[in-house]
């Protein structure tokens, strides 16, 4: 159990400089791709894994009633989402969550809303495990996918015999979901050099995300992330990180992962809490400041853009979307 | 607290030890997302004077060899705070906002 010790401030004493701040002004180079999609040393990228792992993601025999896979909240059709603004099995709950995309999550240092994983082999069991997603057990899982003689070649081809485990089944779903990377749109066209890639406006956007709007404190790096949690002042209920690490810790409350922004679809929903339907309401809420409160975030400024300007931010934003990974739906083992 | 910052700071990466048993500040640089290296050696009883060189907000919180947690609060831009280790050992210093800022330190006796 983790404790934190009281009085720190004692020991601790915080004074301000003057101390010139990094002059680091952000440029399109700073949102260049990355050349190779990483993996961990223990769990390498190979076509045996992402083949396996494609198949599980899209069987809806990981869930208890085999009725809900991965993909059915994780859809292709829905940039790996679900366009719902509370996901299936969740309309009970006090405090639903938006779910989010599984696209690049191969680069991803938190995850979950919350970020209560912290990597996709981890995460991999948290839905098929929670009562109001698949809601069934790793045990009997194995035990099902071990009757299912179709699964033998493929647990086989990729780790070299065919004995199913917890942890080869997380490890295959997250090498399938590291191969989930967005196609190249048009603003990673410009960032290449082709100044024509994108319009006008959308290059005015660019100066404002990086500029008078500080988008870019958080939605950093080609991914528009940089994984870091805010309050960003949204009037919900919902703890966020503060649910997950000590109450103490007063800037995580009503905190949430700060989500990418490439591949957003047309008309959300977004935010954690699938509250909002369109961007210039995003963009609004962000010039308001959101809620005050001691947790919210310090980047949470006050800003004010023309109408013209606010156009500009969305013209660039839609400027990351590189449209639908081409994939093709795997075909399910036979019992 | 602040004398001790003027007559015993260090440059990063150099400290000026005055003596084996005299604590001694030493300077440490955090950037957008990640601490600057360090080649200092800290040992035990000594301070660790951390500049916030970005333009956004972290909380730095610190893991004892124990395990248990000291919390820093909220450091802005510009502001320099400070920790005084209490023993030897291994503290990992980390960011609640941004988990991707994570270094060890290893403390001497």
């Amino acid at each position: 159990m983790m404790k934190i010790r009281s009085l720190v401030m004692l020991a601790c004493t915080v004074f301000s400089v003057h101390a010139s701040l990094a002059e680091d002004k952000i440029t399109r180079s700073d949102y260049q791709r990355p050349e190779a999609i990483p993996a961990p040393a223990n769990n390498p990228l190979t076509q045996e894994k992402i083949t396996l792992g494609k198949t599980l993601f899209f069987d809806p025999r990981l869930s208890r009633n085999k009725d809900m896979s991965c993909a059915t909240c994780h859809s292709p059709d829905h940039r790996w989402s679900d366009g719902r603004v509370v996901p299936l099995g969740s309309e009970e709950l006090t405090q639903p969550r938006r779910t989010p995309t599984v696209m690049n999550s191969a680069w991803l240092k938190a995850l979950m809303w919350d970020g209560r994983a912290n990597s996709l082999e981890a995460q991999a069991v948290l839905p098929i495990t929670t009562a109001h997603e698949m809601n069934y057990n790793m045990k009997e899982l194995v035990q099902r996918l071990g009757e299912i003689k179709g699964y033998q070649p493929l647990f086989d081809a990729a780790y070299d015999d065919a004995e199913i485990t917890t942890q080869r089944i997380a490890m295959a779903l997250a090498t399938f979901q590291r191969t989930l990377v967005s196609n190249i749109s048009s603003f990673d066209r410009w960032v290449e050099g082709d100044e024509d890639a994108i319009s006008s406006s959308a290059q005015r956007g660019f100066e404002i995300f990086n500029g008078k709007a500080q988008c870019a404190a958080c939605h950093q790096s080609w991914r528009f992330t940089d994984d870091s949690f805010h309050d960003i002042g949204l009037d919900s209920p919902d703890r966020g990180r503060g649910n997950v690490i000590p109450v103490e810790v007063t800037i995580m409350q009503h905190a949430f992962k700060t989500p990418t922004l490439r591949d957003l679809p047309e008309n959300g929903p977004f935010m954690h809490d699938g509250s909002m339907t369109d961007l210039e309401e995003v963009i609004k809420h962000y010039e308001d400041g959101g809620i005050q409160r001691e947790s919210l975030s310090r980047e949470m400024k006050p800003f004010e853009l023309s109408d013209q300007q606010r156009a500009d931010l969305i013209a660039f934003l839609k400027t990351l979307d590189g449209g639908p990974l081409a994939i093709k739906r795997p075909e399910l083992p036979e019992e | 607290m602040a004398l001790m910052l003027t007559t015993l700071n260090s440059t990063a990466g150099i400290a000026e030890q005055v003596s084996d048993s005299e604590p001694v500040v030493h300077n440490l640089s955090l950037t957008h997302h990640d601490f600057e290296d360090w080649t200092f050696t800290p040992n035990a009883n000594d301070t660790i004077a951390i500049t916030n060189k970005s333009d956004i907000a972290h909380s730095i919180y610190i893991t004892y060899p124990d395990g248990s947690v000291v919390n820093l609060d909220v450091q802005l831009p510009g502001e320099t705070f400070t920790w005084t280790i209490p023993a030897a050992g291994n503290y990992m210093l980390q960011c609640w906002i941004h988990p991707i800022i994570r270094a060890e330190m290893t403390v001497s006796p």
